[in-house]
C-alpha cells in the first residue's frame, strides 16, 4: 500500500512536533512516532477513513506519548527556569497588582484565527520543560491532575505550582506575541 | 484590593482562579473569589483571560489533529 506509506510518511513531521512539545526530548519523541506508524502499518484496517488520517494517528501518537512518560519519568525532572515564579513580577508585596491585566476582547475574534493558534502553539514551546510537559499532559493529552500525579509521581500541591506557572507564562506570552503586538513570530529560542 | 474587611489579596484569587482550572474548589474558596471579583477591577479581566485560555486550549486540541498542519478545517467533525 505505498499510497498509504507516502500519506503516513508525509504527516511524520507533525507528528513529531507534537511529541516533540509533549515529551522535551528528541529521542523520546522519535521513539513515540516510530511507534505510532510502525502501529498504524501494522494495523491499517482499524483506520476506518471516515475521519482525517491525522485524526486517527494523533489518537494512536498520545497513546505512544503516555508509554513514553512511564517509561522515562524518573528522567522528567525541573529545571532552573521551571522554578521560576512570575508572581514578583505581577504583584507587589501587598499582594495588589503591579499593573492591572488589559482586556483581550471578545473571545472569537482570536479563536477563529489560525494564526492565533500558531502563536499559542508556540508559546506552548516555548515553556519550561517541565511546564510544558505538564501543561501538555492537562491540556493536550487531557490527562486528569491525579492521573498526571501518578505518573510522574508529582504531589498535587507540586503539579498546580508548576500548572500555574506555565498558565501565567502562556499568559504573558499571549499578552505580548498576540495581544499587544497581533501575529508577530515568536523569535527562535525565545523564552515565553 | 487588599486583605480588608476578611477580602483576599488580587495574588490569592489569581491563585484560586488558576487553580480552579485544574481542581473543583471548595465552596469557601468559590466564595472567596466571588467576593472579590465584585470589588476589583483588575481580577475580572484576569479570570476572562484565563477563561480565553481555556476556550483556546480546546480550539488548539482540534487544530492539532487537522489534515494539513496549516490548520485548515474543512472536514465535517462527528
Amino acid at each position: 500500500m505505498p499510497e498509504f506509506a507516502k500519506a503516513l510518511n508525509a504527516l511524520r513531521p507533525q507528528l513529531l512536533k507534537y511529541a516533540q512539545m509533549q515529551l522535551r526530548n528528541s529521542s523520546w519523541a522519535e521513539d513515540a512516532v516510530s511507534e505510532t506508524l510502525l502501529a498504524a502499518l501494522e494495523k491499517p484496517q482499524s483506520f476506518s477513513g471516515s475521519s482525517q488520517l491525522k485524526t486517527w494517528l494523533i489518537g494512536i501518537l498520545k497513546h505512544k506519548l503516555i508509554d513514553q512518560i512511564r517509561r522515562n519519568c524518573r528522567e522528567m525532572s525541573t529545571t532552573a527556569e521551571d522554578g521560576e515564579d512570575l508572581d514578583e513580577d505581577l504583584f507587589k508585596p501587598d499582594g495588589h497588582w503591579r499593573d492591572s491585566p488589559k482586556h483581550w476582547g471578545d473571545p472569537e475574534h482570536c479563536l477563529d484565527q489560525l494564526d492565533f493558534m500558531r502563536v499559542l502553539e508556540a508559546c506552548v514551546e516555548h515553556l519550561p520543560g517541565q511546564q510544558g510537559r505538564l501543561f501538555m499532559m492537562r491540556e493536550w493529552l487531557e490527562l486528569d491532575t491525579e492521573e498526571i500525579c501518578k505518573e510522574l509521581k508529582l504531589s498535587p500541591t507540586n503539579l498546580w505550582v508548576m500548572l500555574h506557572r506555565a498558565r501565567l507564562r502562556l499568559r504573558e506570552c499571549l499578552q505580548h506575541h498576540w495581544f499587544d503586538n497581533k501575529g508577530q513570530a515568536l523569535p527562535a529560542g525565545e523564552k515565553a | 484590593m487588599s486583605g480588608k474587611f476578611g477580602f483576599s489579596t488580587c495574588k490569592e484569587v489569581t491563585h484560586l482562579v488558576l487553580q480552579g482550572e485544574d481542581r473543583q474548589l471548595g465552596v469557601a474558596e468559590r466564595l472567596k473569589v466571588r467576593m472579590h471579583l465584585m470589588i476589583c477591577k483588575a481580577c475580572p479581566i484576569f479570570a476572562e483571560q484565563v477563561a480565553l485560555m481555556r476556550q483556546a486550549s480546546q480550539r488548539w486540541r482540534r487544530y492539532s489533529e487537522t489534515a494539513d498542519g496549516s490548520g485548515s478545517d474543512h472536514t465535517p467533525r462527528p
